[in-house]
């Protein structure tokens, strides 16, 4: 079954669209699969289901779904997770395997904070990263997986890529800097 | 607050609490009046330098004549490009490496990588005044030891200079710009320039005949003479007298510190001022504010060095924080201002000086700090 085609992606519809699209503390990791059930099958469209958008949690979604039309079928969950805490992170200094860095709250903005980590909290493939001036995100919550809940905190590290377009764009503005403005 | 007489000085220092930027404005005689560095509440954004002059009724188009980047660190510029975007008068002027074309090019490069990024950092606000530069087609005024910057010879004379940095600190600079350049890295990783507070901008501010200010931004004490203020104790050519008025240059630190900058520089009990540093390591330490109470009667600092606190928050988040076993620390915001102003008329005049917010005077309660 094509899990890509929109028609099965039960998420696309709109009273859940605003929520996978515009809503980050959910994120949209799970699908349900519509099964055909008779030949005659009809669609319900969605927007007939008096359902209230704002629901809080995926599961909630799933449930009343499929209470309210019986076409729709779970064929399979993944995992699903929601963020309480975010930062954006600068390292300002690595001392063996730990590094300081200036932590901006995301959330609630205003002054900063100086955090402290463990390098073996970084997944393998950031780890090269971590040097100073490096830039993360740093995100604390919960995650949702077979009905277990755990608390999570992830550290992703910014990987900016940079193409000669940046490159030559960084010369021309150093040019025109250099011919546009007088030092005395 | 009120706005100084036209024939009188007037150093004001705003304090941020050691997180969000330091500034100086100074009234310089006439209605004319210089800002060196920027600060910012770190809520509003608004620039504090300007709060101030915009609060005692100075037109910010006309009167403010002179803008000074001391050094090209974080939290010591925060809002700096939006003071030069609103004091369309005001000459811009900062210490820069020799070769021009490499340093725009570091500094170019540093910016399209922090375009990608979105980062309120030093770079960002250094290239901003450089856009506006740019579109003002404006000079900028390199600063270098010796190097006048402002002068007026009617009315109340005076004369700003740079005492700092050196030409040893310009030269070190511009080979650290080539290895910068070099080793470009990551497009992640923002450039991190070496020990910027080498190349920090001292200002001896003249009034007239007699009075002196030396305004001592971050510069440190150097083993070589050829740098920091040994070089500026051995080799300045503009000091011509004493300075009355003493800002202590790198938040109090031991660094800072040297016996004869107190001997030779300043006259007896000078009015001095501090900006504490209060991120993870804290400054001034109580040893060194013991030092200079014992130099000068007259210490005051713009806020109290603290213990740092988490951050506070949800419950149900702290809690989180606390079980996952994180120690966060915030930098809070502390506003302090420390107005000193002088009768340049009288020459018997002493500073006076006025306290706000969190700004306190040092002296009385020492002792109190010291078993804190």
């Amino acid at each position: 079954m094509n899990t890509k085609n929109n028609f099965n992606w039960a998420l696309d519809t709109p009273f859940t669209q605003d929520m996978h699209e515009n809503d980050e503390d959910i994120k949209a990791s799970f699908f349900v699969l519509r099964q055909k059930l008779t030949e005659n099958y009809k669609d319900e469209d969605p927007q007939e289901i008096n359902i209230d958008a704002r629901l809080k949690s995926a599961d909630e979604v799933v449930s009343k779904m499929v209470n309210h039309n019986p076409n729709y079928q779970i064929l399979g969950t993944r995992l699903y997770s929601k963020n309480v805490q975010k930062w954006k992170g600068h390292i300002i200094s690595v001392d063996g395997d730990t590094f300081t860095a200036k932590l901006y709250d995301l959330v609630q903005k205003g002054t900063y904070e100086i955090g402290e980590f463990e390098r073996a909290e970084v997944s393998q493939e950031d780890r090269d990263l971590i040097e100073e001036g490096a830039a993360f995100y740093w995100s604390l919550g919960y995650s949702w997986r077979e009905g277990q809940v755990t608390k999570e905190s992830v550290i992703r590290f910014q990987r900016v890529l940079w193409s000669q377009e940046d490159y030559d764009e960084a010369e021309d503005r150093a040019e025109n800097l250099y011919n546009s403005i007088s030092w005395e | 607050m009120d706005c100084p007489r036209y024939d009188e000085a007037e150093i004001t220092i705003i304090g941020t609490g050691g997180g969000y930027g330091e500034s100086v404005v100074a009234h310089i005689g006439d209605g004319e009046w210089l800002i060196v560095d920027s600060c910012i509440n770190p809520v509003t954004k608004a620039p504090l330098p300007l709060e101030y002059l915009e609060g005692i009724g100075v037109d910010l188009k006309t009167q403010v004549k002179l803008i000074i980047c001391t050094h090209w660190h974080d939290d010591h510029i925060q809002g700096i490009s939006t003071v030069l975007e609103n004091c369309p008068g005001a000459v811009f002027s900062m210490a820069r490496a020799h070769d021009l074309k490499k340093f725009l090019r570091l500094v170019s490069l540093d910016y399209q990588k922090l375009k990608k990024v979105s980062t309120n950092s030093a770079t960002n606000e250094f290239n901003r005044c450089l856009d506006i530069l740019l579109k003002r087609k404006a000079t900028a005024k390199a600063s270098d030891c010796d190097k006048i910057l402002y002068q007026r010879t009617v009315g109340i004379p005076v004369t700003v200079a740079a005492l700092s940095p050196s030409d040893e600190a310009i030269h070190r600079f511009d080979a650290e710009v080539s290895k910068l350049i070099t080793g470009f890295g990551s497009p992640s990783k923002r450039i991190q320039p070496l020990s910027p507070n080498a190349k920090s901008v001292v200002l001896l501010i003249k009034y007239g005949n007699s009075q002196r200010v030396i305004l001592g931004a971050d510069l440190e004490v150097d083993n070589n003479p050829n740098l920091g203020w040994l070089h500026i104790l051995d080799q300045s050519q503009v000091i011509d007298g004493k300075a009355s008025y003493f800002k202590i240059p790198h938040h109090g630190s031991l660094n800072g510190y040297h016996q004869r900058i107190w001997s030779e520089l300043l006259e007896e009990d000078p009015t001095t001022s501090i900006t504490p540093w209060n991120r993870n390591n804290k400054l001034p330490e109580p040893s060194m504010l013991e030092k200079y109470c014992s130099h000068s009667p007259y210490v005051f600092i713009t806020s109290a060095v603290k213990t740092s606190k988490p951050k506070e928050r949800d419950r149900m988040i702290s809690k989180m924080i606390k079980r996952m076993n994180y120690k966060l620390k915030e930098v809070k915001y502390e506003k302090g201002i420390i107005r000193s102003r002088l009768n340049l008329t009288n020459s018997n005049a002493k500073w006076e000086v006025k306290l706000f917010d969190s700004a306190f005077h040092v002296n009385p309660i020492l002792g109190k700090l010291i078993l804190q």
